[in-house]
């Protein structure tokens, strides 16, 4: 772990980011905080050596939810200093106890915990659990990243799941929100105006979709994986809508093959399952898949899973962006 | 190859896949189709893991291939067996007849989205029943809860409340996730160990730790917002009232239902009798919330003018009793919240699709539209009477033997108020009900709301007639699922895992 | 320092996740605007994720991909005095005969030079556990708000505000409007 203070002093911005985040009454000024605690975070994550996280903390965190919640708020109409907070100097005495009751359980929960970075505190001493995930892992699938291998093997039934939770929320936005009528042709974005922008997003694009695949590819070697590469390809899509406006983005990427995609990274996951079921293991074992050398089977479904995830994510993300964007 | 040890996976990945399928069809018919073959699958697989339960005792299943608690098991004993069961039972018989309900209610361009979310709450709910690990818990349950809160939403062509209502359920529901997550997270780094079964017999020796209890707390409040159990139901009410007919049908009988199931596993299977009760004061806490759903949910029925919202704080109070039987600590106790689980999910279902064929028929289901509905819609209203005696629990009901055992549990336990609390909220089950009754046949048609055409289609109330009869057999023959019950309560008040 | 505040700096990652559950509750609950509600909600759940986190610290670790001996080696030379032939010699004995042997080889070290390669060789790794579990809790969490604002935009459709006291009002004077 990086130096203790280095930490604390993070912690202590975060802190006070999240006092700005509630006292904010401009929304706009409230999300971008939000933005900014996400990347504060992100840091944090770093300093505690959990890359992975940090990762997935600022594609997401700093990324796409702020995003969102910028788009909800021009769709709103709430925008700059759109929001009717009345609620200044009133403190909600409700509200204030049962925090406060939760902060005292919570914190009295805390008292006969071990240290932090204590190497003998349970959670790291477990020999079936943590002790297994950090000794044998290498040893039984050959890949390096033991997150990616506890993510996509020993716990990949829950990461099926989380996929599906990705896929549900496409699902969630798109009934309540998709017209019935596809949107009349907008405007040009503003930005398309303005050279130095397309020229930008011209050059930047093609990177940041090469960078997406890269991070979805090589979650085995180093940080990274469906999540985190799936949210950076949706990102590719997303500077591209901002500078092109959302129809020449949609004329690019159609909005029914992204439909398509996000189900079908689930059924990807899913069908490694099954195929490994088919090849008398059981449901995500992936030794199966190759009965010879079970740690390459091991690689071959964790790639492939990882795949489906990123399929599933970088498409939900784009469906839910133009969901939330179109006019 | 045979695919017979494959069931319990198979339990929770039909539902699932067929989900993910529904939701890329693009046609309304098909999209009913695919889901009401799923559903009814599902369901003949979970009667196939229920025989293999009964004969073999309890099913492990590794995921991944990874023994627990390396990796994430399902295990199946004869108490989520049943529920199991139930869910996918109930789902078999709802998803399959909503059809005319749902084009109703929903816009037909949505039919696919609609079912491959009703598909995946399913596959949420069977999956937080089969697992033996408490992260991948709070994973389905995140993709139950998220389902639902877009299905309720979809209330909103009807009545625009189902908005608000939506956005309350998803604050209230996530708090309690949250709550979940964070006790969860306590219990983890005091055992090191997400495995139900692996924590269970590390918690043993923890039973001095403030970690853990705090833990325990968290878990406990986490799962009394999940459940709706007063004072935090509000959001249970209003979801029930505004949701499309079908979706408050399937949730009013297996949401919660799912919710006291866990609750039990947390309670007796990972805590244990010693720690739940005797160092923690899990049983007064819970008792005392679960007397006051009781009064306080059956006396805001008796109030209520729209059947539907009557039918929801009756549900509060049902959950009253479900978590008091199980916070009286005994095999009794238990027993009483089991047959109340099966009844109350059978008689609830039923009641909401009828009221359903009201709606239908009168376009709202306030007592105005009910009134002397008895006349142009026998079936529908024969469907509200026998499932409103069941909802009192009168002899020849499984709501009786429910009671009766909830009663006979609170005086072992010398809990004489416990017992009075239960009689007391059955005299007011009869005030709402007979008031309802009352509209229903004697009500003069015509007055308040015009009378209805005729009866509804019979995919309304052959399955609210259906269901009924299950609850009358259960009521009737206490042996028919008697031994399985009686197995699960005494295999878990016993303290055995 | 005393032992009291000993406990309190060992713990102080907990006090700040108490603190942001703390805030991010009460703006769920107290604050009408909707979106407020969301973000609070947001807040509540970041929370969490330093909990998970920092239990997941080992000290003095690394992040949780696996180092090869010679990868090890490679880096802990970096950082300390040594002579290229020496280092040379090392890495070559770690390839056949792992870290023993390589530390043999290089012969003797400056005693601070020594302790922290002995250090960088021995350095455990942070568990993967809490990482894999917060990966997940994020991905919950965008997805929960991604449906939480769908729900409020539609809300903004139905009732012309996202305020929660205005749309209480509106009902009831529907409900009026609809008794009279």
């Amino acid at each position: 772990m990086t130096d203790r203070w280095i930490v604390e002093l993070l912690l202590a911005v975060v802190v006070v980011t999240a006092v700005g985040v509630v006292r904010a009454r401009n929304l706009l000024v409230a999300s971008v905080l939000l933005g900014i605690y996400s990347l504060v975070m992100a840091l944090i994550w770093t300093a505690m050596e959990a890359y992975d996280v940090a990762l997935t903390e600022a594609a997401v965190g700093a990324g796409i939810s702020t995003l969102l919640l910028i788009g909800a708020l021009i769709r709103t109409g709430s925008r700059i200093g759109g929001s009717k907070e009345r609620d200044a100097p009133r403190i909600d005495k409700v509200a204030l106890a049962v925090a406060v009751l939760t902060g005292a359980a919570l914190a009295y929960g805390t008292l006969d915990m071990p240290a932090i970075g204590d190497p003998t505190a349970p959670v790291h001493v477990h020999p079936k659990v943590a002790r297994h995930y950090i000794d044998r892992s290498m040893e039984e699938t050959h890949v390096p990243n033991m997150v990616t291998v506890v993510l996509a093997s020993y716990r990949g039934y829950d990461t099926m799941f989380e996929t599906c939770v990705v896929f549900t929320a496409a699902l969630g936005v798109m009934v309540l929100l998709r017209r019935r009528r596809p949107p009349a042709e907008p405007a040009p974005g503003e930005m398309r105006e303005q050279a130095i922008f397309v020229v930008m997003t011209r050059m930047t694009v093609p990177f940041v979709l090469a960078y997406g695949s890269y991070v979805i590819t090589h979650g085995e070697l180093g940080p990274g994986g469906g999540f985190q590469g799936g949210v950076i390809l949706a990102a590719g899509y997303l500077i591209y809508a901002l500078v092109y406006g959302l129809a020449a983005a949609q004329r690019a990427l159609p909005p029914r093959l992204t439909d398509v995609g996000a189900g079908l990274g689930v059924l990807i996951y899913a069908g490694v399952g099954v195929a490994c079921l088919l090849l008398g293991g059981d449901f995500l074992a992936y030794d199966a898949l190759n009965q010879a050398d079970p740690a390459k089977g091991q690689q071959l479904g964790m790639t492939l899973v990882e795949l489906g995830v990123g399929l599933t994510v970088a498409c939900v993300m784009v469906t839910i962006f133009n969901e939330v964007a179109q006019p | 190859m045979t695919l017979t040890p494959q069931v319990p996976a198979l339990v929770v990945l039909v539902p699932l896949l067929a989900g993910v399928v529904i939701g890329l069809v693009r046609h309304a018919g098909l999209a009913w189709l695919l889901a009401s073959l799923a559903s009814v699958t599902t369901f003949a697989l979970t009667l196939a893991l229920a025989a293999r339960v009964q004969a073999e005792g309890v099913v492990i299943y590794a995921m991944g291939g990874w023994a627990a608690p390396t990796g994430i098991e399902l295990r199946v004993d004869a108490l989520n067996a049943l529920v199991l069961a139930l869910v996918a039972g109930m789902a078999a018989v709802i998803v399959p007849t909503s059809r005319a309900s749902v084009a109703r209610e929903v816009p037909a361009d949505r039919h696919d989205q609609f079912y491959a979310l009703v598909l995946l709450c399913v596959a949420g709910m069977l999956g937080v029943t089969a697992t033996g690990d408490a992260f991948n818990l709070y994973v389905l349950i995140e993709i139950s809860s998220l389902t639902a809160y877009a299905l309720v939403a979809l209330g909103r062509s009807r009545d625009r409340r189902a908005l608000t209502a939506s956005f309350q359920y998803l604050i209230m529901g996530s708090i309690g996730a949250s709550f979940l997550l964070v006790g969860l997270g306590y219990l983890f780094l005091a055992t090191g160990t997400l495995n139900m079964a692996d924590m269970a017999v590390r918690l043993a020796d923890l039973h001095g730790s403030t970690t853990v209890r705090t833990g325990v707390a968290f878990v406990i409040v986490g799962l009394s917002l999940k459940m709706a159990l007063f004072p935090v139901h509000q959001w249970m009410a209003d979801a029930y009232t505004y949701a499309p007919t079908s979706v408050t049908a399937l949730m009013a009988s297996t949401a919660t239902k799912v919710g006291v199931y866990i609750t039990i596993r947390f309670v007796y299977t990972i805590f244990g009798h010693e720690l739940s009760f005797v160092i923690m004061p899990t049983d007064a806490f819970l008792l005392a919330f679960a007397c006051l759903a009781i009064v306080v949910g059956s006396l805001q029925a008796i109030r209520q003018h729209d059947v539907r919202r009557l039918l929801a704080y009756s549900s509060v109070a049902q959950i009253g009793y479900l978590v008091l039987g199980l916070a009286l600590g005994s095999a009794l106790g238990l027993s009483g919240t089991l047959v109340h689980l099966l009844n109350h999910a059978l008689v609830k279902g039923a009641l909401f699709l009828a009221v359903g064929a009201v709606v239908y028929r009168q376009g709202g289901a306030t007592m105005h539209e009910l009134t002397g509905i008895a006349r142009r819609m026998p079936l529908t209203a024969a469907a509200i009477a026998v499932g409103g005696l069941g909802l009192i629990g009168v002899p020849l009901t499984g709501g009786f033997v429910s009671k009766w055992y909830l009663v006979a549990g609170a005086l072992e336990a010398g809990l004489w108020p416990v017992a009075v609390v239960v009689l007391v909220g059955s005299l007011l089950a009869v005030a709402y009900v007979l008031r309802l009754l009352q509209v229903v046949y004697f009500g003069e048609p015509g007055t308040v709301a015009p009378e209805p055409a005729g009866e509804a289609p019979a995919s309304f109330w052959a399955p609210a007639l259906l269901l009924l009869l299950g609850s009358v057999a259960l009521g009737v023959s206490g042996q028919l699922t008697g031994g399985l019950i009686a197995a699960a309560a005494g295999a878990l008040a016993g303290g055995a895992p | 320092m005393s032992l009291l505040a000993t406990g309190l700096f060992n713990l102080l990652n907990y006090w700040v996740y108490v603190s942001l559950m703390m805030i991010g509750l009460y703006a769920v609950i107290a604050k009408t605007n909707l979106v407020k509600k969301v973000i609070g909600l947001s807040l509540f759940q970041t929370g969490i994720f330093i909990f998970y986190i920092s239990m997941g610290v080992v000290s003095g670790a690394t992040t949780p991909i696996t180092w090869t001996d010679a990868e090890r080696l490679r880096l802990g030379l970096s950082r300390v005095e040594v002579a290229p032939e020496r280092a040379a010699a090392a890495l070559a004995a770690v390839e056949e005969d792992g870290l023993d042997a390589a530390r043999a080889a290089l012969g003797p070290l400056a005693p601070a030079d020594a302790a922290r390669l002995d250090e960088l060789l021995a350095r455990p790794y942070t568990n993967p556990l809490p990482h894999v579990l917060i990966l997940t809790a994020i991905v919950v969490s965008v997805s929960t708000m991604a449906v939480a604002l769908a729900i409020v935009m539609e809300i903004k459709a139905a009732y012309g505000t996202i305020e929660s006291d205005e749309i209480v009002t509106a009902e009831l004077e529907t409900a009026r409007a609809a008794r009279s």
